[in-house]
Protein backbone atom coordinates (compact mmCIF):
# COMPACT_ATOMS: atom_id res chain seq x y z
CA UNK A 1 0.00 0.00 0.00
CA UNK A 2 2.99 2.65 1.01
CA UNK A 3 3.04 5.13 3.17
CA UNK A 4 2.59 9.02 2.69
CA UNK A 5 1.48 10.10 -1.07
CA UNK A 6 2.42 7.12 -2.01
CA UNK A 7 -0.78 5.98 -0.27
CA UNK A 8 -2.92 8.40 -2.76
CA UNK A 9 -0.88 7.29 -6.07
CA UNK A 10 2.04 9.69 -5.98
CA UNK A 11 0.12 12.16 -5.18
CA UNK A 12 0.52 15.01 -2.11
CA UNK A 13 -2.85 15.59 -1.57
CA UNK A 14 -6.10 16.23 -2.43
CA UNK A 15 -7.11 19.44 -4.71
CA UNK A 16 -9.69 21.30 -3.50
CA UNK A 17 -13.01 21.24 -5.39
CA UNK A 18 -13.28 23.61 -8.52
CA UNK A 19 -15.21 26.76 -7.63
CA UNK A 20 -18.50 26.85 -9.40
CA UNK A 21 -18.82 30.27 -11.69
CA UNK A 22 -22.66 30.24 -11.00
CA UNK A 23 -23.11 29.87 -7.77
CA UNK A 24 -27.08 30.99 -8.72
CA UNK A 25 -28.60 28.96 -11.74
CA UNK A 26 -28.07 30.82 -14.56
CA UNK A 27 -31.49 30.31 -16.03
CA UNK A 28 -34.77 29.36 -15.03
CA UNK A 29 -35.30 26.20 -12.84
CA UNK A 30 -38.21 23.77 -12.78
CA UNK A 31 -38.08 22.75 -9.04
CA UNK A 32 -40.24 19.24 -8.48
CA UNK A 33 -41.64 19.13 -4.76
CA UNK A 34 -40.39 16.01 -3.72
CA UNK A 35 -43.12 13.23 -2.75
CA UNK A 36 -43.43 13.09 1.14
CA UNK A 37 -41.88 16.28 2.27
CA UNK A 38 -42.74 19.35 3.96
CA UNK A 39 -45.64 20.13 6.26
CA UNK A 40 -49.05 18.62 5.67
CA UNK A 41 -52.15 20.94 5.65
CA UNK A 42 -53.14 22.19 8.82
CA UNK A 43 -49.72 21.59 10.41
CA UNK A 44 -48.15 24.65 11.16
CA UNK A 45 -43.93 25.14 10.75
CA UNK A 46 -41.76 26.20 13.52
CA UNK A 47 -41.51 30.11 13.71
CA UNK A 48 -38.79 31.46 12.15
CA UNK A 49 -39.07 29.13 8.83
CA UNK A 50 -40.70 28.56 5.75
CA UNK A 51 -43.42 27.01 4.98
CA UNK A 52 -42.17 26.26 1.55
CA UNK A 53 -38.12 26.25 0.88
CA UNK A 54 -37.11 29.83 -0.67
CA UNK A 55 -35.09 28.84 -4.11
CA UNK A 56 -32.02 30.86 -5.08
CA UNK A 57 -32.95 33.78 -7.03
CA UNK A 58 -31.90 33.52 -11.11
CA UNK A 59 -28.84 35.19 -11.95
CA UNK A 60 -28.79 35.41 -15.74
CA UNK A 61 -24.56 35.63 -17.02
CA UNK A 62 -25.51 39.30 -18.36
CA UNK A 63 -26.72 40.42 -14.96
CA UNK A 64 -23.62 38.81 -13.48
CA UNK A 65 -21.22 41.07 -15.80
CA UNK A 66 -23.25 43.47 -15.24
CA UNK A 67 -22.79 43.68 -11.62
CA UNK A 68 -19.44 42.24 -11.47
CA UNK A 69 -17.67 43.81 -14.41
CA UNK A 70 -20.02 47.32 -14.84
CA UNK A 71 -19.41 48.98 -18.26
CA UNK A 72 -17.31 52.05 -17.56
CA UNK A 73 -19.48 55.44 -17.28
CA UNK A 74 -16.97 57.39 -19.43
CA UNK A 75 -16.32 56.11 -23.11
CA UNK A 76 -13.19 57.34 -24.66
CA UNK A 77 -12.96 57.36 -28.38
CA UNK A 78 -9.49 57.11 -30.13
CA UNK A 79 -8.73 60.98 -29.35
CA UNK A 80 -9.24 61.67 -25.72
CA UNK A 81 -7.54 58.63 -25.20
CA UNK A 82 -4.41 60.03 -26.67
CA UNK A 83 -4.73 62.68 -24.57
CA UNK A 84 -5.35 60.84 -21.27
CA UNK A 85 -1.78 59.82 -19.16
CA UNK A 86 0.07 56.52 -20.65
CA UNK A 87 -0.51 54.83 -17.42
CA UNK A 88 -4.50 55.44 -17.09
CA UNK A 89 -4.51 54.82 -20.86
CA UNK A 90 -3.01 51.09 -20.11
CA UNK A 91 -5.52 50.66 -17.22
CA UNK A 92 -8.34 51.74 -19.13
CA UNK A 93 -7.32 48.73 -21.84
CA UNK A 94 -6.55 46.24 -19.23
CA UNK A 95 -10.15 46.84 -17.69
CA UNK A 96 -11.38 46.06 -20.68
CA UNK A 97 -9.36 43.04 -21.79
CA UNK A 98 -10.75 41.79 -18.65
CA UNK A 99 -14.37 42.52 -18.84
CA UNK A 100 -13.87 40.67 -22.22
CA UNK A 101 -12.62 37.69 -20.41
CA UNK A 102 -14.81 37.29 -18.24
CA UNK A 103 -17.99 37.83 -20.87
CA UNK A 104 -16.25 34.91 -22.68
CA UNK A 105 -15.63 32.66 -20.13
CA UNK A 106 -19.71 33.05 -18.62
CA UNK A 107 -20.02 31.94 -21.70
CA UNK A 108 -18.05 29.20 -21.66
CA UNK A 109 -19.63 28.18 -18.80
CA UNK A 110 -22.90 28.13 -20.04
CA UNK A 111 -21.88 26.35 -22.74
CA UNK A 112 -20.59 23.65 -20.40
CA UNK A 113 -23.76 23.76 -18.32
CA UNK A 114 -26.08 23.23 -21.49
CA UNK A 115 -23.73 20.37 -22.52
CA UNK A 116 -23.86 18.26 -19.08
CA UNK A 117 -27.48 19.28 -19.05
CA UNK A 118 -28.14 18.03 -22.34
CA UNK A 119 -25.79 14.84 -21.34
CA UNK A 120 -28.07 14.27 -18.58
CA UNK A 121 -31.21 14.44 -19.84
CA UNK A 122 -29.86 11.49 -22.96
CA UNK A 123 -28.98 9.58 -20.19
CA UNK A 124 -32.58 9.71 -18.77
CA UNK A 125 -33.99 9.02 -21.98
CA UNK A 126 -31.57 6.39 -22.67
CA UNK A 127 -32.58 5.12 -19.14
CA UNK A 128 -36.36 5.03 -19.71
CA UNK A 129 -35.75 3.32 -22.68
CA UNK A 130 -34.06 0.87 -21.46
CA UNK A 131 -36.94 0.46 -18.70
CA UNK A 132 -39.31 0.46 -21.25
CA UNK A 133 -37.64 -2.24 -23.07
CA UNK A 134 -37.52 -4.28 -20.30
CA UNK A 135 -41.11 -4.23 -19.32
CA UNK A 136 -41.82 -5.20 -22.52
CA UNK A 137 -39.38 -8.10 -22.69
CA UNK A 138 -40.79 -11.34 -23.33
CA UNK A 139 -39.11 -14.96 -23.75
CA UNK A 140 -38.52 -15.51 -27.59
CA UNK A 141 -40.19 -18.90 -28.70
CA UNK A 142 -36.70 -20.93 -28.79
CA UNK A 143 -36.61 -19.93 -25.38
CA UNK A 144 -39.89 -21.34 -24.44
CA UNK A 145 -40.15 -23.80 -25.97
CA UNK A 146 -36.60 -25.52 -25.34
CA UNK A 147 -37.11 -25.22 -21.88
CA UNK A 148 -37.46 -28.53 -20.05
CA UNK A 149 -39.95 -29.74 -18.53
CA UNK A 150 -38.05 -29.92 -15.04
CA UNK A 151 -38.34 -26.32 -15.05
CA UNK A 152 -42.01 -27.11 -14.03
CA UNK A 153 -40.73 -28.33 -10.67
CA UNK A 154 -39.97 -24.83 -9.73
CA UNK A 155 -43.42 -23.56 -10.16
CA UNK A 156 -45.45 -25.66 -7.52
CA UNK A 157 -43.91 -26.52 -4.01
CA UNK A 158 -40.34 -28.22 -4.35
CA UNK A 159 -41.94 -31.02 -1.99
CA UNK A 160 -45.06 -32.43 -2.14
CA UNK A 161 -46.51 -31.46 1.70
CA UNK A 162 -47.73 -33.94 3.61
CA UNK A 163 -51.54 -35.18 3.65
CA UNK A 164 -53.50 -34.99 6.76
CA UNK A 165 -53.46 -39.22 7.18
CA UNK A 166 -49.35 -38.79 6.67
CA UNK A 167 -49.70 -36.75 9.12
CA UNK A 168 -51.33 -38.39 11.81
CA UNK A 169 -49.37 -41.90 10.93
CA UNK A 170 -46.22 -40.26 11.61
CA UNK A 171 -47.34 -38.56 14.62
CA UNK A 172 -48.43 -41.80 15.76
CA UNK A 173 -44.78 -43.56 14.79
CA UNK A 174 -43.26 -40.93 16.69
CA UNK A 175 -45.62 -41.40 19.90
CA UNK A 176 -44.81 -45.71 19.10
CA UNK A 177 -40.99 -44.55 19.62
CA UNK A 178 -41.32 -42.00 22.65
CA UNK A 179 -43.48 -45.18 24.90
CA UNK A 180 -41.08 -47.88 23.81
CA UNK A 181 -38.07 -45.32 24.84
CA UNK A 182 -40.17 -44.65 28.17
CA UNK A 183 -40.76 -48.35 28.51
CA UNK A 184 -37.75 -49.44 28.00
CA UNK A 185 -36.46 -47.27 30.85
CA UNK A 186 -38.87 -47.94 32.92
CA UNK A 187 -38.07 -51.35 32.63
CA UNK A 188 -34.10 -51.00 33.18
CA UNK A 189 -35.07 -48.88 36.32
CA UNK A 190 -37.35 -51.90 37.62
CA UNK A 191 -34.34 -54.60 36.95
CA UNK A 192 -32.18 -52.04 39.04
CA UNK A 193 -34.74 -51.77 42.01
CA UNK A 194 -35.12 -55.61 42.07
CA UNK A 195 -31.00 -55.94 42.22
CA UNK A 196 -31.03 -53.94 44.79
CA UNK A 197 -34.13 -55.43 46.81
CA UNK A 198 -32.34 -58.53 46.87
CA UNK A 199 -29.02 -57.44 47.75
CA UNK A 200 -30.61 -55.56 50.66
CA UNK A 201 -30.87 -59.06 52.41
CA UNK A 202 -27.47 -58.75 53.37
CA UNK A 203 -27.24 -55.37 54.23
CA UNK A 204 -26.19 -54.79 58.25
CA UNK A 205 -29.36 -52.92 59.37
CA UNK A 206 -28.68 -54.42 63.06
CA UNK A 207 -25.64 -54.56 65.32
CA UNK A 208 -25.33 -58.27 65.48
CA UNK A 209 -25.75 -58.48 61.96
CA UNK A 210 -22.70 -56.22 61.09
CA UNK A 211 -20.84 -58.18 63.75
CA UNK A 212 -21.10 -60.72 61.81
CA UNK A 213 -20.28 -59.48 58.66
CA UNK A 214 -17.16 -58.16 60.39
CA UNK A 215 -16.14 -61.99 61.77
CA UNK A 216 -16.77 -63.33 59.01
CA UNK A 217 -15.00 -60.77 56.89
CA UNK A 218 -11.92 -60.87 59.08
CA UNK A 219 -12.37 -64.99 58.74
CA UNK A 220 -9.27 -67.08 58.95
CA UNK A 221 -10.67 -68.57 55.86
CA UNK A 222 -11.22 -65.28 54.10
CA UNK A 223 -7.85 -63.86 55.11
CA UNK A 224 -6.28 -67.34 54.03
CA UNK A 225 -8.06 -66.58 50.30
CA UNK A 226 -6.88 -62.77 50.15
CA UNK A 227 -3.41 -64.32 51.35
CA UNK A 228 -3.57 -66.84 48.55
CA UNK A 229 -4.68 -64.40 46.00
CA UNK A 230 -1.74 -61.65 47.22
CA UNK A 231 0.56 -64.61 46.89
CA UNK A 232 0.46 -65.40 43.44
CA UNK A 233 3.25 -64.39 40.77
CA UNK A 234 2.09 -61.61 38.79
CA UNK A 235 3.40 -63.79 35.69
CA UNK A 236 0.94 -66.65 36.61
CA UNK A 237 -1.63 -64.21 37.11
CA UNK A 238 -3.81 -65.58 34.38
CA UNK A 239 -3.56 -69.10 34.84
CA UNK A 240 -5.23 -68.95 38.88
CA UNK A 241 -8.57 -70.50 39.24
CA UNK A 242 -11.13 -67.72 38.64
CA UNK A 243 -13.36 -66.63 41.56
CA UNK A 244 -16.89 -67.68 42.17
CA UNK A 245 -17.92 -64.32 40.58
CA UNK A 246 -18.34 -66.12 36.82
CA UNK A 247 -20.38 -69.28 38.62
CA UNK A 248 -22.30 -66.97 40.42
CA UNK A 249 -23.53 -65.03 37.18
CA UNK A 250 -23.85 -68.27 35.52
CA UNK A 251 -26.25 -69.87 37.66
CA UNK A 252 -28.63 -66.58 38.06
CA UNK A 253 -28.65 -66.20 34.72
CA UNK A 254 -29.73 -70.02 34.26
CA UNK A 255 -31.89 -70.15 37.52
CA UNK A 256 -32.98 -66.95 36.98
CA UNK A 257 -32.02 -64.95 40.03
CA UNK A 258 -30.43 -62.10 40.97
CA UNK A 259 -28.49 -61.54 44.01
CA UNK A 260 -29.85 -64.76 44.97
CA UNK A 261 -33.89 -63.63 44.64
CA UNK A 262 -36.11 -63.65 41.84
CA UNK A 263 -35.02 -61.74 38.58
CA UNK A 264 -37.55 -58.96 37.61
CA UNK A 265 -38.50 -61.73 34.61
CA UNK A 266 -39.84 -63.49 37.71
CA UNK A 267 -41.56 -61.27 39.41
CA UNK A 268 -43.57 -60.22 36.46
CA UNK A 269 -44.06 -63.71 35.39
CA UNK A 270 -45.42 -64.02 39.13
CA UNK A 271 -47.83 -61.01 39.00
CA UNK A 272 -49.15 -61.72 35.70
CA UNK A 273 -50.13 -64.90 36.42
CA UNK A 274 -48.08 -66.46 33.85
CA UNK A 275 -46.59 -68.55 36.25
CA UNK A 276 -49.76 -70.42 37.62
CA UNK A 277 -50.49 -70.99 34.36
CA UNK A 278 -47.19 -72.51 33.68
CA UNK A 279 -47.75 -74.57 36.11
CA UNK A 280 -51.48 -75.53 35.80
CA UNK A 281 -50.43 -76.68 32.34
CA UNK A 282 -48.03 -78.68 33.63
CA UNK A 283 -50.03 -80.53 35.67
CA UNK A 284 -52.47 -81.21 33.59
CA UNK A 285 -49.46 -82.41 31.14
CA UNK A 286 -48.29 -84.44 34.09
CA UNK A 287 -51.92 -86.26 35.06
CA UNK A 288 -52.62 -86.72 31.35
CA UNK A 289 -49.52 -88.23 30.73
CA UNK A 290 -50.28 -90.47 33.74
CA UNK A 291 -53.65 -91.75 32.82
CA UNK A 292 -51.81 -92.50 29.32
CA UNK A 293 -48.99 -94.51 30.61
CA UNK A 294 -52.01 -96.27 33.09
CA UNK A 295 -54.07 -96.88 30.25
CA UNK A 296 -50.62 -98.68 28.02
CA UNK A 297 -49.91 -100.44 31.37
CA UNK A 298 -53.53 -102.13 31.53
CA UNK A 299 -53.80 -102.48 27.71
CA UNK A 300 -50.34 -104.61 28.28
CA UNK A 301 -51.19 -106.78 30.97
CA UNK A 302 -54.61 -107.53 28.94
CA UNK A 303 -52.19 -108.17 25.92
CA UNK A 304 -50.23 -110.46 28.62
CA UNK A 305 -52.76 -112.13 29.62
CA UNK A 306 -54.50 -113.08 26.28
CA UNK A 307 -50.72 -114.35 24.88
CA UNK A 308 -50.95 -116.31 28.50
CA UNK A 309 -54.32 -118.10 27.66
CA UNK A 310 -53.53 -118.51 24.23
CA UNK A 311 -50.52 -120.42 25.15
CA UNK A 312 -52.39 -122.35 28.07
CA UNK A 313 -54.56 -123.36 25.09
CA UNK A 314 -52.18 -124.69 22.78
CA UNK A 315 -50.98 -126.76 25.40
CA UNK A 316 -54.34 -128.50 26.32
CA UNK A 317 -55.12 -129.10 22.93
CA UNK A 318 -51.21 -130.39 22.20
CA UNK B 1 -25.21 -21.89 3.77
CA UNK B 2 -26.87 -22.05 0.26
CA UNK B 3 -23.95 -20.35 -1.25
CA UNK B 4 -21.28 -23.13 0.72
CA UNK B 5 -23.28 -25.64 -1.19
CA UNK B 6 -23.00 -23.71 -4.58
CA UNK B 7 -19.55 -23.56 -4.51
CA UNK B 8 -19.26 -27.20 -3.34
CA UNK B 9 -20.86 -27.87 -6.73
CA UNK B 10 -18.89 -26.14 -8.67
CA UNK B 11 -16.46 -27.65 -6.70
CA UNK B 12 -17.61 -31.29 -7.75
CA UNK B 13 -18.29 -30.43 -11.07
CA UNK B 14 -15.09 -29.41 -12.07
CA UNK B 15 -13.61 -32.46 -10.38
CA UNK B 16 -15.93 -34.81 -12.55
CA UNK B 17 -15.31 -32.61 -15.81
CA UNK B 18 -11.32 -33.68 -15.18
CA UNK B 19 -12.17 -37.20 -14.16
CA UNK B 20 -14.26 -37.51 -17.55
CA UNK B 21 -17.46 -38.79 -15.52
CA UNK B 22 -20.70 -38.89 -17.86
CA UNK B 23 -22.77 -38.24 -15.03
CA UNK B 24 -22.58 -35.65 -11.88
CA UNK B 25 -24.58 -35.80 -8.67
CA UNK B 26 -25.53 -32.98 -6.79
CA UNK B 27 -27.89 -31.89 -3.72
CA UNK B 28 -31.45 -31.83 -4.78
CA UNK B 29 -32.60 -27.98 -4.04
CA UNK B 30 -33.82 -24.89 -5.51
CA UNK B 31 -30.85 -22.84 -6.22
CA UNK B 32 -29.43 -25.95 -7.60
CA UNK B 33 -32.27 -26.56 -9.91
CA UNK B 34 -32.09 -23.04 -11.07
CA UNK B 35 -28.22 -23.10 -11.77
CA UNK B 36 -28.16 -26.49 -13.95
CA UNK B 37 -30.81 -25.38 -15.67
CA UNK B 38 -29.24 -21.99 -16.61
CA UNK B 39 -25.96 -24.66 -17.58
CA UNK B 40 -28.30 -26.39 -19.81
CA UNK B 41 -29.89 -23.27 -21.72
CA UNK B 42 -26.30 -21.65 -22.03
CA UNK B 43 -24.91 -25.59 -23.27
CA UNK B 44 -22.62 -26.34 -20.31
CA UNK B 45 -24.78 -29.32 -19.85
CA UNK B 46 -26.00 -32.16 -21.33
CA UNK B 47 -29.17 -32.84 -19.65
CA UNK B 48 -30.67 -32.44 -16.14
CA UNK B 49 -32.48 -35.22 -14.50
CA UNK B 50 -33.86 -35.88 -11.26
CA UNK B 51 -33.46 -38.79 -9.24
CA UNK B 52 -31.98 -40.93 -6.17
CA UNK B 53 -28.24 -41.06 -4.47
CA UNK B 54 -28.66 -44.32 -6.37
CA UNK B 55 -28.98 -42.86 -9.82
CA UNK B 56 -31.33 -41.04 -12.43
CA UNK B 57 -34.89 -41.89 -11.64
CA UNK B 58 -36.11 -43.88 -14.12
CA UNK B 59 -39.78 -43.25 -13.61
CA UNK B 60 -40.83 -40.10 -12.18
CA UNK B 61 -40.65 -40.18 -8.04
CA UNK B 62 -43.09 -37.95 -6.07
CA UNK B 63 -40.37 -35.67 -3.48
CA UNK B 64 -41.61 -36.02 -0.21
CA UNK B 65 -40.18 -35.37 3.48
CA UNK B 66 -39.45 -38.98 3.89
CA UNK B 67 -37.20 -38.79 0.71
CA UNK B 68 -36.00 -35.52 0.36
CA UNK B 69 -32.96 -36.60 2.09
CA UNK B 70 -32.15 -39.06 -0.75
CA UNK B 71 -33.05 -36.77 -3.83
CA UNK B 72 -30.63 -36.00 -6.17
CA UNK B 73 -30.18 -33.97 -9.41
CA UNK B 74 -28.31 -35.73 -12.12
CA UNK B 75 -26.55 -33.84 -14.86
CA UNK B 76 -24.89 -35.44 -18.09
CA UNK B 77 -21.79 -33.49 -18.69
CA UNK B 78 -20.58 -32.77 -22.08
CA UNK B 79 -17.17 -33.12 -23.39
CA UNK B 80 -16.14 -32.15 -26.94
CA UNK B 81 -12.32 -33.74 -28.59
CA UNK B 82 -11.96 -35.41 -24.92
CA UNK B 83 -11.99 -31.69 -23.85
CA UNK B 84 -14.82 -30.89 -20.88
CA UNK B 85 -17.21 -28.00 -22.18
CA UNK B 86 -17.30 -27.20 -18.36
CA UNK B 87 -14.11 -26.38 -17.49
CA UNK B 88 -14.63 -23.79 -14.88
CA UNK B 89 -17.13 -22.84 -11.93
CA UNK B 90 -16.31 -20.06 -9.33
CA UNK B 91 -18.52 -18.64 -7.01
CA UNK B 92 -18.26 -14.36 -7.28
CA UNK B 93 -20.31 -13.56 -3.98
CA UNK B 94 -19.30 -15.57 -0.96
CA UNK B 95 -20.81 -15.96 2.19
CA UNK B 96 -19.10 -13.18 3.66
CA UNK B 97 -18.92 -11.30 0.85
CA UNK B 98 -22.08 -10.85 -1.19
CA UNK B 99 -21.77 -9.00 -4.60
CA UNK B 100 -24.82 -6.63 -5.57
CA UNK B 101 -24.47 -4.61 -8.46
CA UNK B 102 -26.63 -1.99 -10.40
CA UNK B 103 -27.80 -1.89 -13.51
CA UNK B 104 -24.58 0.37 -14.38
CA UNK B 105 -21.84 -2.00 -13.20
CA UNK B 106 -23.85 -5.08 -14.79
CA UNK B 107 -23.74 -2.99 -17.97
CA UNK B 108 -19.51 -2.51 -17.15
CA UNK B 109 -18.77 -5.90 -16.33
CA UNK B 110 -20.94 -7.08 -19.63
CA UNK B 111 -18.71 -4.82 -21.75
CA UNK B 112 -15.79 -6.60 -20.59
CA UNK B 113 -14.44 -4.35 -18.08
CA UNK B 114 -12.92 -5.16 -14.44
CA UNK B 115 -15.63 -4.74 -11.71
CA UNK B 116 -14.47 -3.78 -7.92
CA UNK B 117 -12.19 -7.04 -7.43
CA UNK B 118 -14.07 -9.11 -10.09
CA UNK B 119 -11.51 -9.61 -13.30
CA UNK B 120 -13.45 -9.18 -16.44
CA UNK B 121 -15.06 -11.97 -18.22
CA UNK B 122 -12.91 -14.12 -20.74
CA UNK B 123 -14.69 -15.03 -24.03
CA UNK B 124 -16.96 -17.55 -23.65
CA UNK B 125 -17.52 -17.53 -19.68
CA UNK B 126 -20.76 -16.65 -18.43
CA UNK B 127 -21.92 -15.25 -15.24
CA UNK B 128 -24.90 -16.23 -13.47
CA UNK B 129 -26.65 -13.46 -11.14
CA UNK B 130 -29.58 -14.10 -8.42
CA UNK B 131 -32.52 -11.44 -8.77
CA UNK B 132 -34.07 -9.57 -5.84
CA UNK B 133 -36.85 -11.72 -6.88
CA UNK B 134 -35.09 -15.04 -6.19
CA UNK B 135 -34.95 -15.95 -10.17
CA UNK B 136 -31.28 -17.03 -11.41
CA UNK B 137 -30.54 -16.11 -15.03
CA UNK B 138 -27.61 -15.16 -16.45
CA UNK B 139 -25.86 -11.36 -16.44
CA UNK B 140 -27.24 -10.67 -19.95
CA UNK B 141 -30.48 -11.66 -19.28
CA UNK B 142 -30.59 -9.72 -15.77
CA UNK B 143 -29.26 -6.61 -18.05
CA UNK B 144 -31.75 -6.61 -21.04
CA UNK B 145 -34.47 -7.33 -18.06
CA UNK B 146 -33.09 -3.83 -16.09
CA UNK B 147 -32.69 -6.08 -13.31
CA UNK B 148 -30.43 -5.45 -10.10
CA UNK B 149 -29.07 -8.30 -8.72
CA UNK B 150 -26.42 -10.15 -6.88
CA UNK B 151 -23.50 -12.02 -8.59
CA UNK B 152 -23.40 -16.07 -7.96
CA UNK B 153 -21.19 -17.47 -10.13
CA UNK B 154 -19.11 -17.53 -13.09
CA UNK B 155 -19.00 -20.58 -15.31
CA UNK B 156 -16.41 -21.29 -17.97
Amino acid sequence: MGKGAARFGGKSGFLPKPREIFKQPYKHVVYQKEKDTGYADGIQHPRGTTRDLIRPPVVTPEERLLRTAHPPKTVYNAESMAKLPAEQQANIKNAELRRQYLAESYKAEVSRLERLEALERRKAEEKAKREQEAREYKQSNAEVYTMPTVEQYLDGPFIRPRTEEETALLKQKRQANRDTMILKEKQDRAVKLVELYNATANFAVTEEKLKELVDSAFSERKLQSVRNVLGVDTNRLGTTPASGMFEKTLEETIVGTVNRGPSLDTVEATLDGFNEAILETAQQTIESRKLELKEMTEEKQRQLQELQEKMLREREES
Amino acid sequence: MSLVHLANVGAHLQNCSMARLPLAKIPYTKLHLKVALGLYQQGFIDSVTRGSVAGPDPTPVEVTYDNIATRRLWLGMKYRNDRPVLSKFQLISKPNRRVFVTVEEMEQLASGKKLRYINQLKPGEIVFVRTRDDQVMTLIEALRRNLECELLCRVQ
